[in-house]
């Protein structure tokens, strides 16, 4: 820090990625609206606070191992070479940079950063299960996706020298995959153990209604969503770095980059975020005759689907392929629950597990034969890498640790709310007493009333 | 006496700027022991409000 131009860069960087921390936390706020919305009166407030208390342990869990396994795990282990013990010794919990540090600049903002993305990953798994899912088994989930597995797939295919980007050309620029598909996963897992809400289903097997006690809120959570998500793109960027002298080239080339270092622009990925979220809302309008609820949800599908190869469409290529995601995903979501008899309650499954998968497959045909890497030796861009990256994202790191721990939870009588706490409510009792309290004060205030 | 910095001075020298440095082990130690003792005294509290849920329902069933 001791020549003004590059200081300029080191705190412009910082800056870049501590803008993004707060606008991600717009996506919570959203959450928690559209949670509680979708919910019925009698579970509001356990609902709330279910989302809520998330943010706390996945926030200390991040801290305590989450971000070690980022950087020791990008070759698996033992997949590509073992476990990089001198990458991940900086980013222990004991390591002096992981606090205020006069040398540091970066890895606070960068680690928080990335725990919004994991907030994420749990939130898109805590909608799916309300209503029957105890608060217990689910933080204990929510740990579970947001600093162990989400982060291994990013150690994998999210990280400049991750097995997956080298090995198959994997390519996941906004994270289709890395954050959607595998939390879609991972609460498709959950659900196939925790079971449908009490009459969700009738004795014929279709499904009953159970409609937003709020539908205004859980559009406008939605809504907000989307802004904390701008936040979500910036941050999965590099602001800038000398590319030129990371490829050998002669010329300085300063330039933002995507995760893997490989060249993108702001303006770019601005064009594709807006592009794929108008296909995505035009596509769900019709396929779901202008239902709010899906509407909103598909905008925020179609930006998923255009997530993995964001950073190099054309924006009318983002658009398209928006929109092919939001049909997949509509269509998938009805047939799953008329199938299996999976209760998911906002979606989740469809628009980020079957949206990101869809989309990672989508990106190895459009981008097919692009560098992954600037670097040499990694594979290319392929449709092959991208399917086994989907299926990895979706099943192998996202249901099946999802179905493993709950099947463990649920065995251990931790998983469910007994029956009879469903039908009554979660917050029956205490909404009785908060209307006993009420009268109570209103009979108050009328015998101090005599005497005014 | 000092419980880390006695100066801003040679600030290029300087790395960790939080007090105590050298006890990150004991409080991350401590932070853990807390995140599970959370975990499971709210089990056990969450358990409580199951029963008396399940209490109120037989009353009124």
């Amino acid at each position: 820090m001791d020549n003004e131009l590059s200081s300029l860069t080191a705190i412009f960087t910082e800056f870049y990625y501590w803008v993004t921390i707060p606008l991600m936390f717009l996506i919570h706020v959203g959450f928690c609206m559209y949670e509680v919305g979708v919910s019925r009166r009698k579970n509001h407030m356990h609902t709330l606070m279910k989302n809520t208390m998330l943010v706390p342990l996945v926030t200390i869990t991040f801290f305590f191992f989450g971000w070690w396994i980022y950087w020791a795990f990008p070759n698996g282990p033992w997949i590509n070479g073992g476990i990089l013990w001198g990458d991940g010794a900086a980013n222990t919990p004991w390591a002096n940079t992981m606090g205020p540090h006069l040398g540091d600049r970066i890895t606070g903002v960068f680690w928080a950063a990335f725990l919004l993305f994991s907030w994420t990953a749990a939130s898109i798994v805590s909608g799916a299960v309300i209503e029957r899912i105890t608060n217990a088994a689910f933080w204990m989930l929510a740990v579970a996706i947001g600093s162990v597995f989400w982060i291994i797939d990013a150690a994998w295919g999210w990280h400049y020298a991750g097995w997956m980007v080298v090995k198959l050309g994997y390519h996941d620029a906004y994270a289709s995959g890395v954050i959607h598909a595998i939390a879609g996963g991972f609460a498709l897992g959950v659900l196939a153990v925790l079971g449908a809400r009490i009459g969700r289903f009738r004795k014929d097997g279709t499904a009953r209604n159970i409609n937003p006690r709020n539908p205004w809120l859980v559009t406008v959570g939605l809504f907000l969503i989307y802004t904390g998500f701008w936040g979500f793109y910036v941050a999965c960027n590099v602001p800038i770095i000398d590319m030129g002298a990371e490829v050998g080239d002669a010329t300085p080339f300063f330039t933002a980059t995507n995760i893997y270092l490989g060249p993108t622009t702001l303006s770019g990925i601005t064009f594709n975020f807006l592009m794929s979220l108008s296909g995505g809302l035009l596509a769900g309008y019709c396929i779901s005759k202008g239902d709010a609820f899906w509407t909103y949800s598909s905008g925020l599908a179609g930006v998923i689907t255009a997530s993995a190869g964001n950073d190099l469409y054309h924006p009318i290529q983002a658009m398209l392929i928006g929109m092919v995601g939001v049909v997949i995903a509509y269509k998938m979501h009805y047939w799953v629950e008329r199938r299996f008899k999976i209760d998911d309650a906002v979606g989740a499954v469809a628009v980020h597990g079957y949206a990101g998968f869809v989309g990672l497959v989508i990106c190895g045909f459009v981008l097919w034969g692009y560098p992954s890497s600037p670097y040499e030796g990694y594979a290319a861009i392929n449709p092959l890498g991208q399917f086994i990256g989907a299926i990895i994202m979706f099943f192998v790191l996202g249901f099946v640790p999802g179905y493993v721990l709950s099947k463990i939870l649920n065995g251990m009588g931790l998983l469910r709310i007994p029956p009879e706490v469903e039908v009554l409510g979660l917050d029956t009792l205490t909404i009785e007493e908060y209307e006993q309290d009420e009268k109570e004060m209103a009979e108050a205030e009328q015998e101090a009333a005599k005497s005014i | 006496m000092s419980t880390g910095i006695e100066a801003w001075k040679n600030l290029s020298e300087i790395g960790p700027i939080y007090p105590f440095v050298g006890t990150e082990v004991v409080l991350v130690v401590i932070a853990v022991v807390i995140w599970l003792v959370w975990h499971a005294a709210q089990i056990s509290a969450e358990k409580v409000h199951h029963e008396e849920v399940q209490e109120e329902f037989k009353k009124r069933n």
